[in-house]
């Protein structure tokens, strides 16, 4: 899905270009979706805007999930594969990589805590050239 | 304004409301519905074969004839496909209001291992009261995924995994006769198979 390029951010992007493009890595749009508790996983969305050199989201660790793992659904011929991305996924110097469903997520294995709407839930993203960033999501119907 | 000119005006405005209501109305009722799945010519009715329902009751796929069957293949440990999906068809299922009470929507599983009937019945129902979770014999459930086309397998996970499934995705749509008639996409949007159920529902 496109972003619209609001004036406000193409100043930004602009500025940030300007000063070397040491824009470091922000996260957005994260969140997860409510789910039963007779699924024992669950999976974590969000949005990285890479604004410095090309970098890679190696791990990603949480309380409330017993494991944690980067993921991707590939598509063939109608047939659904999970697979762990290994060796992480690749953030393009001053590129965004989103994860979404039916493509790359972070799964969740053995959810500690009821996946109910609202719930907020604290995500620590490890890459392997920027610092570890602590991430709230929040759990919603989607 | 003279009499004359008010009528003019009058027959003006209701030629103008006419065309509108024709437009909007009438005129889209004439025209073939596009479907957003894939349009399937089946010879096979629904499969007599026993299945173990979520509600503890045995089932076949057959049952249901009478009512438009959209049928699923997934598993409780999915997180990402099948969540989306079944979220998906339980808006479609609101979409069509009073309409999905013709309407069965089934999740076969694909991992009989792991998904007790219990399990599973939690698992669909959370999506929409009136979902149904399918269990059984692996070879229950393989000669109905045959018979639709649908293929799976397991594939090691990681220690934290155990194993994944490997699954066709798609939605299937059987009509009140028991035919296999629409395959849809993942990628469809709950307003498109809300259309597309609509159509066999008459």
């Amino acid at each position: 899905m496109m972003k619209r390029i609001t004036p406000v951010a193409l100043a930004l992007g602009l500025l940030a270009a300007s000063c070397g493009g040491s824009g470091g890595i922000e996260v957005s749009d994260q969140w997860g979706r409510t789910s039963p508790k007779a699924a024992e996983n669950g999976a974590f969305y969000l949005t990285l805007d890479n604004g410095g050199e090309a970098d890679t989201l190696v791990a990603a660790s949480t309380d409330a999930c017993g494991a944690v793992e980067l993921h991707t659904t590939v598509m063939t011929d109608g047939v659904m594969k999970m697979q762990m991305v290994e060796g992480g996924i690749d953030l393009p110097a001053d590129g965004s990589v989103s994860l979404e469903p039916g493509g790359l997520h972070v799964m969740c294995i053995g959810k500690q805590v009821d996946f109910v709407a609202g719930e907020m839930i604290e995500l620590t993203l490890d890459f392997a050239i920027a610092d570890s960033q602590t991430i709230e999501l929040e759990i919603r119907d989607e | 304004m003279s009499t004359t000119a008010r009528r003019v005006l009058i027959g003006v405005a209701v030629a103008i409301l006419g065309a509108f209501v024709a437009l909007t109305f009438v005129l889209p009722r004439f025209q073939p519905h596009v479907f957003s799945g894939s349009v399937i010519q089946s010879n096979d009715k629904a499969p007599r074969v026993d299945l173990q329902a979520s509600n503890g009751e045995t089932v076949r796929i057959a049952d249901f004839e009478g009512e438009v069957v959209v049928l699923y293949f997934g598993y409780t440990f999915c997180p990402d496909v099948c969540p989306t999906t079944l979220s998906k068809l339980s808006k479609a299922m609101d979409l069509l209001g009073e309409k999905a009470e013709d309407v069965q929507v089934i999740m076969v599983s694909v991992d009989p291992e792991r998904d007790t009937p219990e399990a599973l019945a939690e698992y669909v129902e959370y999506f929409h009261p009136d979902f149904m979770g399918i269990t059984g014999e692996l070879s229950a459930v393989d000669r109905v995924a045959t018979l639709y086309g649908v293929y799976y397998e397991k594939e090691e996970g990681s220690a934290a995994t155990g194993y994944l499934v490997n699954h066709t995705a798609t939605v299937m749509v059987i009509d009140r006769e028991g035919y296999l008639k629409l395959v849809l996409p993942f990628e469809g949007t709950a307003e498109q198979i809300a259309a597309d159920i609509d159509y066999f529902l008459g």
